[in-house]
């Protein structure tokens, strides 16, 4: 692409991120109480739930990390993708009635309040919350990391030149804290809508445009790649199957267990509204899929065949498809859709991880939040994702694998506490807090002394079995809990 | 046990020869021992998310039994999908040359039938929700918890 269309695409994601300062401002005016900071007042609508939570999923681990992972070992992370759907049905079948409703009974602000409501249990209500923030610094470091990569590409492609990370971090960091300090999750959901829509259509659209990028369009990438390498292009891409399933597991089960997206279910309108989220989220996120699939695909046979010289990095490949590749209208497009999903997403994380901070730890330390919470919910805000800009530019890792590592530290503390412990009356809080502490260890500690895991077998996927293992077990032994009437009551329903 | 099997080389894919971005896998030989560890894994996951959302439309730990043949029938033609795509892979590591749709068979089956096969369980949730996940009775029943719940609170004041 040449300058002309550098500065179309930069042109694009600066009026776009002007229209999330204004979003943020507009947001601001509607966020009187923490409830609306936390909780967007429990008051979304059908369609902007099912955006907010597809949008969700498909963040920037989504659009920037999975076209890489694509490129870097073929079919491989195809899993995660269909993983989702799956993983989407079992957090509405076995929560989308039972969250919401718990949420609205105890007027919960927060997944580790519902938690805490459970299992009458304030350690509980601690350890879920330090899970998430520990979660939270994973993934909200992958965003960060993905919204710079794709920043700097952009105005490297321009005559401003190349900026180095740290300063495409500092640039997005301070974009992203005045749009998520001032509109809270409001302008969170608000935005995924749009970002949604536009996802859509430009995953449809980018499809289109790999077919007819590369001579002979889709048989001519697969046939290039196949050539190469059979088993890149196979189901189970370089990775292997027992990788690649150990990702399904973690992508199906695990998707019950993501704070961002089940804290969505919480802010419905009403209740029945989630049989016409579940459809939309599940739609929604298959369609964009494709450009997951595609871009990776279309890039590998790209580089292959010595048509597009090879990338600097493996996260370069969805930014450099698109400016190389696609009209710079369409470009300037799914870049800008792109920061919404980044932002949005991002936002949705800061939020989970203040109310940590500021709620549920003092609640579960003191018996009572802070004062003033919604002026320390936004403090926190910044911090948090000072924190994690930091983790961005200094951890070393691809945007996917940190993605990855964020969602197995979700995955595997908070599946069982939640999505079995809220539908099984048997689950006791010691089981929940030995099932917490179990997954931390092994996730963390694999990451902190580099176990290699033999097939490449995902430690998110091991930590998930172990503190499954290890709730359902302690759960049998123990004498069964006695309830809260009303919670038994939620769980009679 | 999988993970005490004797890991053979290349077995988690290796760098490409000419790009350093780039991975190869090599040939479908290194699948052999584990292929059907592969397929047995695969066959349990799939059945625990079965299972989960059957778990999903339990009462009261009881399900009813109307209810549970939609699933069955869901799980099994998941289950042979799933498998379709081993044994369609197995042929492919002795013949990569057959494709189906421009892609290797078994890819195909994964990608136009095992990733969308989940729209049955999305249908099943959104047709039979007032029946199955929520029925008219729970909101009035809740509706009252809540009112005698925040009845409560005042009462003590």
């Amino acid at each position: 692409m040449d300058n002309g269309g550098g500065f179309t695409v930069l042109i694009s994601v600066v009026v776009y991120m002007g229209i999330c300062i204004f979003v943020g401002l507009w947001a601001l005016r509607k966020t009187k109480s923490s409830s609306d900071f936390f909780m967007a007042g429990r008051d979304l609508g059908i369609v902007v739930t099912g955006f907010a939570v597809f949008s969700s999923i498909m963040s920037g681990f989504g659009f920037v990390g999975g076209p890489g992972l694509v490129y870097h070992m073929g079919m491989s992370s195809m899993w995660m993708v269909i993983g989702a759907p799956m993983g989407t049905c079992i957090s509405f079948y076995l929560l989308g009635k039972r969250i919401r409703l718990l949420a609205e009974l105890k007027n919960s602000v927060s997944l580790p309040d519902v938690i805490a409501s459970r299992y009458n249990s304030q350690a509980t209500r601690f350890l879920a919350s330090v899970a998430i923030l520990l979660g939270v610094m994973g993934y909200l470091g992958t965003q960060i990391l993905a919204m710079a990569t794709v920043l700097q590409d952009i105005v490297g492609n321009t005559s401003i030149g190349q900026l180095n990370i740290e300063t495409c971090v500092a640039i997005s960091f301070a974009v992203l804290v005045f749009y998520c300090v001032t509109g809270g999750i409001i302008a969170s959901v608000y935005t995924d809508v749009v970002q949604g829509f536009i996802m859509v259509i430009a995953a449809l659209l980018v499809f289109l445009a790999v077919t007819t990028t590369y001579p002979d369009g889709f048989m001519g990438i697969t046939q290039t790649i196949r050539t190469d390498d059979p088993e890149a292009i196979s189901p189970w891409g370089t990775v292997g199957i027992l990788g690649c399933l150990s990702w399904y597991f973690l992508f199906t089960v695990g998707s019950s267990g993501q704070p961002h997206v089940i804290t969505k279910l919480m802010m419905s309108k009403r209740i029945q509204d989630i049989r016409h989220t579940l459809p939309i989220s599940v739609i929604g996120y298959s369609l964009t899929a494709l450009l997951w699939l595609s871009i990776g695909l279309a890039m590998r046979a790209l580089v292959i065949s010595g048509r597009h010289s090879e990338l600097s990095t493996v996260d370069a490949a969805a930014p450099q498809f698109l400016q190389a590749y696609t009209h710079p209208l369409l470009a300037g497009l799914v870049f800008a859709a792109l920061f919404a999903a980044i932002m949005s997403t991002a936002d949705g994380f800061l939020n989970i991880g203040s109310a940590a901070i500021i709620h549920d730890i003092p609640q579960s330390l003191r018996g009572k939040s802070l004062k003033n919470e919604l002026f320390w919910a936004r403090t926190t805000t910044v911090i948090i994702a000072l924190i994690a800009s930091l983790f961005a530019i200094y951890s070393g890792d691809l945007v996917a694998i940190m993605g990855v590592f964020g969602w197995g530290t979700f995955a595997a503390a908070l599946v069982p506490v939640v999505t079995i412990g809220f539908n099984w009356k048997r689950a006791t809080a010691f089981a929940a807090n030995a099932a917490i502490i179990s997954s931390l260890a092994v996730n963390i500690g694999t990451k902190l002394f580099e176990i290699e895991i033999p097939y490449r077998i995902d430690a998110g996927a091991i930590a998930l079995l172990v503190s499954l293992t290890i709730f359902f077990g302690i759960s049998l032994l123990s004498k069964p809990p006695k309830l809260d009437n009303e919670v038994e009551a939620v769980m009679d329903l | 046990m999988v993970l005490f099997l004797e890991e053979p080389p290349d077995s988690q894919g290796y760098q490409h020869p000419e790009k350093t971005t780039l991975q190869q896998g090599g040939t479908g030989e290194r699948h052999v021992q584990t292929l059907w560890w592969g397929a047995v894994f695969g066959v349990l996951q799939l059945l625990f998310a079965v299972i989960c959302l059957i778990f999903g439309i339990c009462r009261q730990g009881t399900l009813p039994r109307n209810r549970i043949w939609v699933f069955l029938i869901g799980g099994a033609l998941y289950l042979i999908i799933f498998l379709v795509m081993i044994f369609t892979y197995r042929q492919y590591i002795n013949d990569p040359s057959d494709l189906w749709l421009s892609l290797p068979v078994p890819t195909a089956v994964m990608l136009f039938f095992l990733w969308p096969f989940p729209l049955y369980f999305v249908l099943v949730y959104s047709l039979r929700f007032e029946k199955w996940i929520l029925q008219e009775e729970d909101v009035n029943l809740f509706k009252k918890l809540v009112t005698s719940t925040q009845k409560l609170p005042e009462e003590n004041d």
